[in-house]
């Protein structure tokens, strides 16, 4: 399937400040997702789904993202990764 | 209803837009102008996009300023930020051009919505403040003056004090044309955060020359302004009384009645009915 939007390079979006995440999307064949968070464990499934949904929704089949969380809400997160994600096309 | 306090806070910083509400401003605006650089108008725009579509503010209301016309950002912030229906929008540098052109692509992108943002017009320069009254006349949508003194000094190339004298004739033409034309006459901030006994005296001066509310850029203001700009007990029953007289005058059919000495006409009871709206709006009764 032809994605809508295609990463044509590497994006990066957000700051490292409390309650952010530093978004980097990059060109990939496949969907890669690696997150770092001190909130891993409570809240890793919840930013995994956020971005997922995200990518989903803007018609994405390939990009690698790696996401630095410290302490975003999924609002945040998934805003930082639009904005990655169109620095990138 | 009148806002007392619109705390701005910078529209890229994801901590403070989630604790804004609890702030205890009238209104925040998540500011996609000056507080937010070049590189990052983007970002902000979106994030406040999300937030307003995302996050429950509660009683706080939320308004958002857009990037000026003569930048190459203000039709995006409107295109990302109005669908998501933000209580008002701030036009800085407003003028009769600017204001014309915002208003009319907020109606392309709103159509048949019948909502529509509350605009308030950042008056930044001599200019401007000479052409005011025409300036609001062109506004379909206006709530409210603001005073941006920092680039109304600038323009006049005036120096800046810690006395705000230099703003004094500003602040007059701003808050008799608002009051005029039935809208808010909103200050200034007060620049210096930690001065809160100038911020009390600079604020009681405002109020005390028509003006309705006060900009802020430091929530440590927000409760000091709030208290200044709202009603005192005396003026809220004094209001009351007024309204209770009204109220028995007309059912007795009685066209008009005297209070403290005071002849009761219809400016003095629509100004109590106001009191006593904003004292409940605000939680003093």
């Amino acid at each position: 399937m032809e994605d809508k939007v295609k990463i044509e390079k590497e994006g990066f979006a957000g700051s490292l400040q409390s309650n952010d995440c530093l978004i980097s999307v990059y060109p990939s064949k496949k969907i890669e997702i690696e997150i770092e968070s001190p909130l891993l464990y409570e809240f890793g499934d919840l930013i995994q789904k956020t971005i997922t949904l995200k990518l989903a929704e803007m018609g994405i089949t390939g990009a690698r993202v790696y996401i630095e969380d410290k302490g975003a809400l999924d609002c945040t997160v998934a805003a930082r990764l639009e904005t990655a994600i169109r620095r990138a096309q | 209803m009148t806002r007392r306090t619109l705390l701005f806070m910078p529209g890229d910083n994801p901590g403070m837009i989630i604790s804004s509400s609890v702030l205890g401003a009238d209104m925040v605006c998540f500011d996609l102008e000056d507080a937010v650089s070049q590189d990052e108008k983007d970002s902000a725009r979106i994030l406040v996009r999300n937030a307003l579509k995302s996050l429950d503010f509660r009683l706080t209301q939320v308004g958002v300023r857009i990037n000026p016309l003569d930048s190459p950002f203000w039709e995006e912030d409107l295109i990302e930020i109005i669908p998501k229906k933000p209580r008002a929008i701030i036009i800085p540098k407003a003028n009769l051009e600017s204001v014309k052109i915002i208003e009319r692509r907020v109606d392309e992108i709103l159509g048949q919505d019948p909502y529509r943002p509350e605009i308030y017009l950042l008056i930044e320069s001599p200019d401007s403040l000479l052409d005011l009254k025409n300036i609001c006349q062109s506004s379909k949508y206006k709530k409210g003056l603001i005073l941006g003194g920092e680039d109304y000094a600038a323009s006049m190339g005036i120096e800046r004090t810690e006395t705000y004298k230099e703003l004094e004739y500003a602040r007059f033409v701003l808050g008799t044309t608002a009051h005029g034309l039935g809208l808010e006459a909103i200050d200034t901030p007060y620049t210096n955060i930690r001065n809160l006994k100038g911020l009390v005296e600079d604020t009681s001066f405002s109020k005390s020359i028509g003006l309705t509310g006060r900009l802020l850029i430091s929530p440590e203001h927000v409760q000091i302004v709030n208290e200044i700009f709202s009603p005192k007990q005396e003026e809220i029953e004094e209001a009351r009384e007024i309204i209770r007289l009204t109220e028995e005058a007309q059912a007795s059919g009685i066209g008009c009645f005297s209070f403290q000495g005071k002849m009761v006409d219809a400016p003095v009871i629509k100004r109590a009915r106001q009191v006593m709206e904003n004292a409940e709006k605000w939680g003093l009764v």
